[in-house]
């Protein structure tokens, strides 16, 4: 403690200003100070940063098989969000597989407090909806898988149409 | 993909849909920007109307015939 409080004062001494001492002020090309009473300053926000990574784009199926992404690394996001548009002449079921190499994608259940439950959610076919959704549902304590995968299938094959869903993320 | 896929891609790139709001989207605007999703829709289509059998394919598939 002693020794945290040594550091704060030196820097505070050396702050403060004095002759042979800094007095860090901000001030412009003329050497005018930029912030004073009566220009306390404004802050230019520059707006959140949101990533999207393409999960799968525009792939269109023509069976009942499973279809797993590639894994995709989440530890980076402290939110996820994803946008699904889905034009094939069926619904697609989408699920969130917790993945990886320890342990390897498979079925992902959560606790919802009273049974461990399997994560889906059924895609609409609409030829000009974009279904967004937060992937709040895929977290258990409030924490995200560190890596997943996106494993879509339909129950009945589609004839036409495609999927395409990307993941919308925010930063750490 | 079908030995067709050339011909259904060339076929695609010329057409486009209306939205909900009667805005047209090119499958390839003026840019050269081509939406993926509308072309391997369009893809498709040809496929259907002409009878050729496919498999899972996406856009990834497509872009060589671009």
């Amino acid at each position: 403690m002693q020794q945290m409080y040594d550091a704060w004062k030196k820097v505070a001494d050396w702050v403060g200003g004095s002759a042979d001492k800094a007095n860090v002020r901000n001030v412009n090309g003329s050497g005018a100070e930029i912030f004073t009473d009566a220009n306390p300053g404004s802050m230019k926000l520059t707006g959140r940063n949101v990533e999207e990574v393409v999960v799968q784009n525009a792939l269109a199926i023509t069976n009942t098989s499973f279809i797993q992404s590639a894994t995709i690394d989440v530890s980076k996001y402290r939110s996820i969000s994803f946008a699904v548009l889905n034009t094939h002449d069926q619904a697609v079921t989408f699920y969130v597989q917790q993945g990886g190499t320890v342990l390897t994608p498979a079925t992902t259940k959560t606790w919802d407090g009273t049974a461990f439950t399997e994560l889906s959610l059924s895609i609409p076919s609409g030829a000009s909806i974009r279904n967004v959704f937060d992937a709040s549902a895929f977290k258990a304590g409030g924490v995200m898988p560190k890596t997943i995968r996106v494993l879509l299938r339909c129950t009945v094959a589609p004839t036409s149409g495609q999927i395409t869903v990307l993941l919308w993320g925010v930063p750490n | 993909m079908p030995i067709e896929t050339q011909a259904a891609v060339d076929w695609a790139l010329q057409q486009s849909i209306t939205d909900d709001y009667g805005f047209t989207h090119p499958v390839k605007d003026e840019n050269g920007n081509v939406v993926s999703y509308l072309l391997v829709d369009f893809v498709r289509q040809y496929f259907n109307e002409h009878e050729i059998e496919y498999s899972n394919f996406s856009y990834y598939d497509l872009v060589p015939y671009l």
